[in-house]
């Protein structure tokens, strides 16, 4: 019985797509070659590459990879609506696969009608529908909108009825294809947690998603796809961590005009740091309408460009931009951690420095980061800018990549290294005695 | 969430339910049971199908009756009437409606079947089911209509003091024999017109030519002599003279009428390998 912890087994999976044109073929081709056998070689994509991998009843899988590195193919496949080329997919239990949502919605029938077909066409069972539409209703939040047409709703509406329909359905296998991320914020929220509290409940999940936070939140394991094979497997931590070096790795190589000092970073790890960059020609630099942004840096006054930042030293990050209209902006700066998380944001609006860049020419800024702010790890630098009307365009997304570490001194006190979180700084405190008599 | 205390989930891993996919085709006995396995979402599909044809419609289910009364009537005034056409001692309005179930119940599983991939791209390409629930989810909504023109069959025989005989209980017979007539060719059309949008504009001209050549509105009797055996060469005229038969005590069918249904288990046979065929890369092509 213990092959039952099981829930998916899958060995040898391949995929491989014959894209040469045959939804376009013409009526001419039915004569002659009428049973399609004629499926030239010439263009094959070979989707998928031998993937085997074990599911046991609990765990949840993100599978992430860039566009095209067979994560839908895959899904595809687990959810039984395309056959592999070759190889076997084994299910124990009741799968649910969310591959969009609103599956058999239809924009004449009510919301409660599609509630109950839409349910019914996942594999609901009628009774089950009954047990749980009061619920489906309340999570999706649209009051007496259900008895009209579907057709008349706002798509956030649309949506959430929709995903509440899919996500109060039972199943040993919950697969989920970035439906996660649509809705609004506050869906969403309340969506992560319903799909949290599933796990809780031992739900086995396979979620697709690009959301790297998401899937480090909700995942326990982690598959990298890449051209079709498994690139790398295990913890979220590891996995990601090396996927999003990587995916930064390959943005700098295809941006070879830029001139970047790397260092790698005191581990000796393959993290990249960058401390600085800078565009050697002003047309290769990142630009916006009249905004263009030159170069960056982060340093600690007492090691100089290219060393990680000792926590307990300031620090100071210079940003230079060159401006060629005369347009009032706001610069700002974002700091992410290594998952692109971010932490804090911080604009010249608060400092009010903004009118002293407003004429063409190019400026410095140089804003000084306090000691004693960052916990040990990596940062990620983002220049956005905001224009007069508050439109946020970001310049940006991670320009600088630093690493703090504990100053040497402090090797001793253990203590200091269990500190979770990415900052970590003093909060002065003093103590009053208010009863005596105890 | 709160479940009923005596009502536990089913969990289906508790029934031991295990899937295997993989890249082997599956035999025609299984995928009969895989169809069976989804008799379900046949039914809700088919639901699905009917609530949607009469939403936002002021008649609704009247449409259906509605349809073939208007049929009568046209056909009365000029082949009756116009025309002239003798039906012998069955009155015209009687003559024609079992025409009109056959013909309509052949039609809409033409139509509706040969459609039936290509309008449903949204489920073909987020479930997985066997893809021949498609065109029979249409074959069972349209027993909706069938069923609607069968009672006011029965209707205008009691209207016209019309007592049927024991053949009225062969009717369901021929309804089916209709029933494979038109999946043989609509499940064609349907995996056809995956691959080849041209069969699309196919349909209509199907079904508007096919009703000359089909005993619909008239009777096989003003047909010249020895046009008549050509004529029950298709199996829909002799699904109609099967009703006629039952109904309102038409000729019975000789045995030579039944072999035109061959054609049709050799369509439906070769249609299903074809649409097999298909429905395993369907979801590539949608």
């Amino acid at each position: 019985m213990c092959d039952m912890e099981v829930v998916l087994k899958v060995e040898g999976l391949s995929k491989t797509y014959f894209s040469e044109q045959q939804s376009n073929r013409s009526i001419k081709d039915l004569f002659s070659d009428p049973f399609m056998k004629n499926t030239g070689e010439a263009s094959r994509i070979e989707a998928l590459k031998d993937i085997s991998f074990e599911l046991k009843k609990g765990e949840s899988l993100g599978i992430v990879g860039s566009n095209g590195a067979g994560k839908s193919t895959l899904l595809k496949i687990l959810s039984g609506v395309t056959a592999p080329t070759s190889g076997k997919v084994t299910i124990n239990g009741r799968v649910l696969s969310v591959l969009d949502i609103g599956t058999g919605f239809h924009p004449d029938l009510t919301g409660k009608e599609n509630v109950y077909l839409s349910g019914e066409i996942l594999g609901m069972s009628r009774s089950e529908i009954d047990e749980k539409y009061k619920e489906i209703v309340d999570f999706s939040g649209i009051g007496d909108f259900v008895n009209r047409p579907v057709k008349h709703y706002s798509s956030g509406m649309y949506l959430r009825l929709a995903f509440s329909t899919m996500i109060f359905m039972e199943a040993d296998l919950l697969i989920l294809d970035e439906a996660i991320s649509s809705g609004d914020e506050e869906f969403k929220r309340k969506m992560l947690k319903r799909t949290q509290l599933q796990r809780k409940k031992g739900i086995t999940m396979i979620i697709v998603s690009h959301n790297l936070s998401e899937v480090y939140k909700l995942c326990t394991r982690v598959i990298l796809l890449d051209e079709g094979g498994i690139k790398n497997s295990g913890s979220p931590t590891d996995v990601l961590g090396s996927y999003i070096e990587e995916a930064v790795t390959k943005s700098l190589e295809t941006n070879e005009k830029a001139r970047i000092v790397k260092t790698p970073d005191s581990t000796g790890a393959s993290k990249i740091t960058i401390y600085e960059r800078y565009w050697a020609s002003i047309d290769d630099a990142p630009k916006h309408s009249t905004i263009s942004l030159t170069y960056a840096s982060v340093f600690s006054e007492n090691r100089g460009v290219g060393f990680p930042i000792s926590i307990d030293q300031p620090a100071v990050l210079i940003i230079r931009i060159r401006k060629d209209g005369d347009e009032h902006i706001d610069l700002g700066i974002s700091v992410a951690d290594i998952r692109y998380n971010p932490i804090f944001a911080f604009s010249s609006i608060i400092n009010k420095v903004s009118n002293q860049f407003a004429a063409p020419g190019e400026y410095e800024l140089r804003f000084e980061i306090p000691a004693n702010i960052f916990n040990k790890g990596h940062f990620i630098v983002g220049v956005v800018f905001f224009e007069a009307s508050g439109k946020m365009t970001v310049l940006h997304e991670d320009i600088l990549i630093f690493e703090t570490q504990y100053p040497p001194l402090q090797k001793d006190t253990d203590l200091m290294r269990q500190f979770p979180g990415p900052l970590k700084f003093n909060l002065p405190c003093s103590v009053t005695e208010i009863n005596q008599s105890l | 969430m709160f479940h009923h205390p005596f009502k536990k989930p089913v969990y289906l891993s508790t029934l031991m339910e295990q899937r295997v996919i993989t890249a082997d085709d599956i035999g025609f006995f299984q995928y009969v049971k895989r169809i069976w396995k989804y008799r379900s979402l046949i039914r809700i599909l088919a639901i699905r199908d009917i609530k949607i044809r009469y939403s936002q419609t002021l008649l609704g289910v009247l449409w259906s009756v509605l349809q073939p009364l208007v049929a009568i009537f046209i056909y009365t005034v000029f082949f009756y009437y116009v025309l002239e056409i003798s039906t012998g001692d069955v009155p015209y309005p009687l003559f024609v409606l079992p025409g009109i179930i056959g013909w309509f119940q052949f039609t809409n599983i033409v139509n509706g079947g040969g459609m039936s991939l290509h309008s449903n791209p949204d489920l073909i390409r987020k479930i997985e089911f066997p893809k021949m629930v498609l065109p029979l989810a249409k074959v069972m909504s349209g027993m909706l209509e069938v069923g609607i023109t069968l009672a006011l069959m029965f209707l205008m025989m009691m209207l016209y003091g019309f007592i049927p005989s024991y053949r009225v209980f062969f009717v369901p017979l021929f309804i089916g024999l209709n029933v494979f007539i038109g999946l043989s060719i609509g499940i064609w059309l349907a995996a056809l017109t995956v691959r080849y949008r041209d069969f699309h504009h196919i349909i209509p001209y199907l079904i508007s030519f096919g009703i000359w050549v089909t005993p619909v509105f008239y009777p096989t009797t003003i047909l010249p002599p020895g046009a008549e055996k050509y004529m029950y060469l298709n199996p829909v005229a002799n699904v109609i003279a099967g009703l006629r038969w039952c109904l309102v005590d038409g000729d019975a069918l000789s045995y030579n009428q039944f072999f035109s249904f061959i054609p049709v288990m050799l369509l439906l046979m070769s249609g299903y390998r074809y649409f097999y065929k298909v429905e395993k890369t369907i979801v590539d092509h949608v």
